[in-house]
């Protein structure tokens, strides 16, 4: 996906970049929160509930940071992520999976199943805050 | 008595046995041609052990006896070294792979839910009847019977040793499971509620979005305190003296109705049928039913497919009255459904398969604690191309 004009404008002022960000949740009122705290840090954010939607919601919206929830049912985080993953339009997004697992194990499994970072609920916003600072730095710096 | 065999010992032991002239029986001889009868003794002692043993088949219990008198006859045949049987006097001997039969049977115990004492029990029954059919036999100790015993009540020992070291890592791994999940649960309203106070300090949040925040934080706050409340429900029907139920005239249909209502008024995008049938005034607990079936119809609501119906019925019949409840969904797979409804002993938790929740399992629990403590039953079934339906029966006549 790479950088859009729009952004390095925002970046080169000193703001934020402004990134499309995919929140995939099969709680709704996570799912709907976590849309709007993105919104709030002045992105553009959109939300599925499971799965297919969120796929067949990727493959048009294209977002640049994806926010998964692991345990879903029907297809489960990991499977989303790798589903995603082999999408032309999303070869430079960034994978972040936020679960109510911390356990060592399950960060291995998501680093293997090819997320960047593994949040713990309840999400630290200041973590978040710095993944999303630090992606543009080094897009930037690119 | 008279059918216990008088045999003189095998050749494996001969020498020693001829050298002290002894006219009884080898005790490892004895407990091989003796088998049927020690392990009927023992299994009508498991039996005792209730209410846990009535769920062991016949079949479970004897296949693992077996494999440990196989192994303590063996262990007694086998020489030993002084060396040897110091260290395992003192349980410093190393584990063989032959008495994995006590671990397994530690396993089957504690899935059984017996409890250690029982465990314990079971094995101070084995070696007593043991020692007790075999002293009718063999009235004249000798100095070599002196030496079985003491190898046999090491061999007893060392399985019981290692029957309630298995018995305690796993019941350490299951409360680590448990807790692990219960903080798994946890996380995801703490999570809504977190990040939902962080958007209402912010100014620019619309009036509109400010209420729905509200009401998140208010769900979210419902679902942690039932999982509270719930944890408190299991330890008293676990550690205490079972749930509590006060019997009162009430009305299964109405007790339904009421909370379908309550629960199409909290999720209106869905749909939620109720079929009412037949004589359905009887006695039992309304607040417990009524949790009952907020368990029931909740988890059809959380893992039903969401433009899928949900099917409530409750039927009056000549035995029993029977709810059911309906949805379709993602089945729960075969390996979970035989532990579905026990928080604490669940096996395993995959977060990858169906969300493994404590919310499901601590409600299922005591929905089964409620249905049991009422006299009645529930099953489960579940499949990709039925769905799943949770079926309670409560028979008229407890």
């Amino acid at each position: 996906m790479g950088v859009t004009s729009a952004m390095l404008k925002e970046t080169t002022a000193g703001e934020p970049c402004r990134y499309r960000v995919l929140v995939v949740d099969d709680d709704e009122g996570c799912a709907k929160t976590l849309t709007w705290i993105m919104e709030m840090l002045g992105h553009d954010a959109q939300f599925a509930l499971d799965g297919q939607s969120a796929i067949g919601l990727a493959r048009t919206f294209h977002p640049q940071v994806v926010l998964l929830d692991i345990g879903l049912p029907g297809m489960n985080g990991y499977e989303i992520c790798q589903a995603m993953r082999i999408l032309p339009a999303l070869q430079h997004t960034v994978f972040i999976a936020q679960t109510g697992w911390g356990k060592k194990e399950h960060l291995e499994r998501a680093k293997n199943a090819g997320f960047d970072h593994h949040l713990v609920k309840p999400i630290n916003l200041d973590a978040l805050k710095t993944i999303l600072v630090d992606m543009g730095k080094s897009r930037f710096s690119k | 008595m008279e059918k216990i065999s008088k045999k003189l010992a095998s050749s494996k032991h001969g020498k020693e046995q001829d050298s002290t002239a002894n006219q009884g029986v080898r005790l490892s001889e004895f407990i091989h041609q003796n088998e049927k009868q020690i392990v009927s003794e023992w299994e009508t002692f498991a039996r005792t052990l209730t209410p846990a043993a009535n769920d062991m088949t016949p079949l479970a219990l004897r296949n693992h006896i077996n494999e440990i008198l196989a192994f303590i006859v063996n262990d007694i045949e086998s020489s030993q070294t002084d060396e040897e049987q110091i260290q395992k006097s003192q349980g410093g001997k190393e584990k063989s792979s032959i008495s994995t039969a006590a671990e397994i049977h530690a396993a089957l115990r504690l899935a059984g839910g017996f409890e250690i004492d029982q465990l314990v029990s079971e094995w101070r029954a084995l070696r007593a009847s043991i020692v007790r059919l075999w002293s009718v036999a063999n009235i004249h100790m000798d100095n070599a019977d002196v030496i079985d015993l003491t190898r046999f009540n090491e061999a007893i020992d060392q399985e019981l040793a290692e029957s309630v070291c298995h018995y305690t890592q796993k019941v350490s791994y299951s409360k680590d499971l448990f807790i692990g999940i219960l903080s798994h649960d946890l996380r995801s309203p703490l999570n809504v509620i977190s990040l939902s106070t962080r958007l209402m300090l912010d100014t620019n949040v619309s009036q509109e979005r400010q209420t729905a925040l509200a009401k998140q934080i208010s769900e979210s706050t419902s679902r942690v305190t039932k999982i509270v409340d719930d944890l408190l429900d299991i330890t008293r029907a676990r550690f205490g003296s079972g749930l509590p139920v006060i019997r009162a005239p009430m009305d299964m249909g109405v007790v339904a109705e009421q909370l379908v209502n309550e629960i199409r008024a909290a999720h209106f995008d869905r749909t939620i049928n109720l079929e009412v049938a037949g004589e359905l005034k009887g006695a039992w607990d309304k607040a417990r039913i009524g949790q009952m079936l907020s368990n029931l119809i909740g988890n059809a609501v959380q893992y039903s497919f969401k433009d899928s119906p949900i099917y409530v019925t409750v039927k009056g019949t000549k035995d029993d009255v029977i709810l059911s409840v309906h949805n379709k969904g993602v089945p729960i797979s075969p390996e979970k459904i035989g532990t579905l409804f026990d928080a604490l002993t669940r096996a395993s938790i995959d977060e990858g398969d169906h969300p493994g929740s404590v919310n499901l399992g601590l409600g299922l629990y005591i929905t089964e604690e409620i249905v049991i403590s009422h006299g009645g039953r529930i099953e489960v079934v579940s499949t990709e191309k039925e769905g799943t339906t949770f079926t309670v029966h409560f028979p008229w006549s407890v």
